[in-house]
């Protein structure tokens, strides 16, 4: 799931355009590393959860 | 103050919210003035947070069908730090609170240093004084000093003063440097006292924090002239 280029914050007016690319892309990067996080940390999730409520928080996450 | 300094300790936090490792990445940004810097941190803050917060808030609302013990193994052992700090300004304070209560020490030293303390207000003041002492001298051996920043301005006098205590030297001037809240750094120096105040900023050189005692002892040298400009 991509995120439109102009939704990322505008880099400091200051920077040139290639600094200002150079900073955007380790935001993009932080950005991706966080989703990665948040996907495998749910599926990792089910496993702690008791059998019998899975199936109800799976609904509840829509997952 | 020197607006190099500003620019550096602006820097330092930006690094720590993009998971840079290595300062010398950011170099580039030394010459940018620090409020531009600010500016788009909080715009990236605001990025990250708000990001999948659909999935998050879902996350939050189905946390309510387990019991705190529950969660609290399951926020450490599945979720993760970096989760934890993004749910629990999504979950109802109290039982934010609760759950914390079940995570061990080091578990919630990692989650406060990925926590943006103002989503999170009532849980943050809610915590025992006891347990925030322990978890800032735990994350400053982490060196979480930008993230404890952070905590400053939330924390009362009375907890504050427990943390300088439990601090060392060193550790109060990195924390000092990257504070966020400038006003509040002239009460973190009342409660740190004029002797000790000396002292961190003479060893400085010892510790290679050269520019950073320079910064502080400037940063309260105005701050304090401005209030008694005003008093």
């Amino acid at each position: 799931m991509g995120r439109p280029a102009d939704s990322f914050p505008p880099a400091p007016p200051s920077l040139d355009r290639e600094r200002g690319a150079e900073l955007s892309a380790l935001t993009e990067q932080a950005l991706r590393r966080q989703r990665r996080e948040l996907a495998e940390a749910i599926d990792r999730a089910y496993e702690h959860i008791p059998r019998p409520l899975r199936g109800a928080v799976r609904r509840a996450l829509g997952t | 103050m020197s607006r190099k300094s500003e620019s550096r300790a602006e820097t330092a936090k930006l690094a720590r919210l993009l998971g840079v490792e290595d300062l010398q990445a950011l170099s580039f940004l030394l010459p940018v003035a620090a409020p531009e810097l600010r500016d788009y941190r909080e715009a990236v803050t605001n990025l990250l947070y708000d990001d999948d917060q659909e999935l998050l808030q879902r996350t939050a609302d189905a946390a309510r069908m387990l019991p705190a013990r529950t969660l609290a193994a399951i926020g450490e052992s599945a979720l993760g730090p970096l989760i934890c700090a993004r749910l629990t300004g999504l979950i109802d304070p109290h039982r934010a609170v609760e759950i914390s209560s079940h995570f061990t020490i080091d578990f919630l030293a990692q989650l406060a240093a990925e926590l943006d303390p103002r989503r999170a207000v009532e849980v943050v003041t809610a915590i025992t004084t006891d347990t925030l002492v322990v978890v800032s001298t735990l994350m400053a051996a982490n060196g979480e000093h930008v993230a404890m920043g952070r905590f400053v301005a939330y924390l009362d006098d009375a907890t504050l003063g427990l943390c300088v205590e439990a601090l060392s030297d060193e550790d109060l001037l990195q924390v000092a440097f990257v504070m966020e809240g400038e006003e509040r750094l002239t009460a973190v120096f009342e409660i740190v006292g004029t002797a000790r105040t000396k002292r961190i900023l003479a060893a400085a050189h010892s510790y290679g924090l050269d520019e950073q005692a320079r910064h502080v002892a400037a940063l309260l040298k105005s701050l304090r002239a401005g209030q008694r400009g005003a008093g």
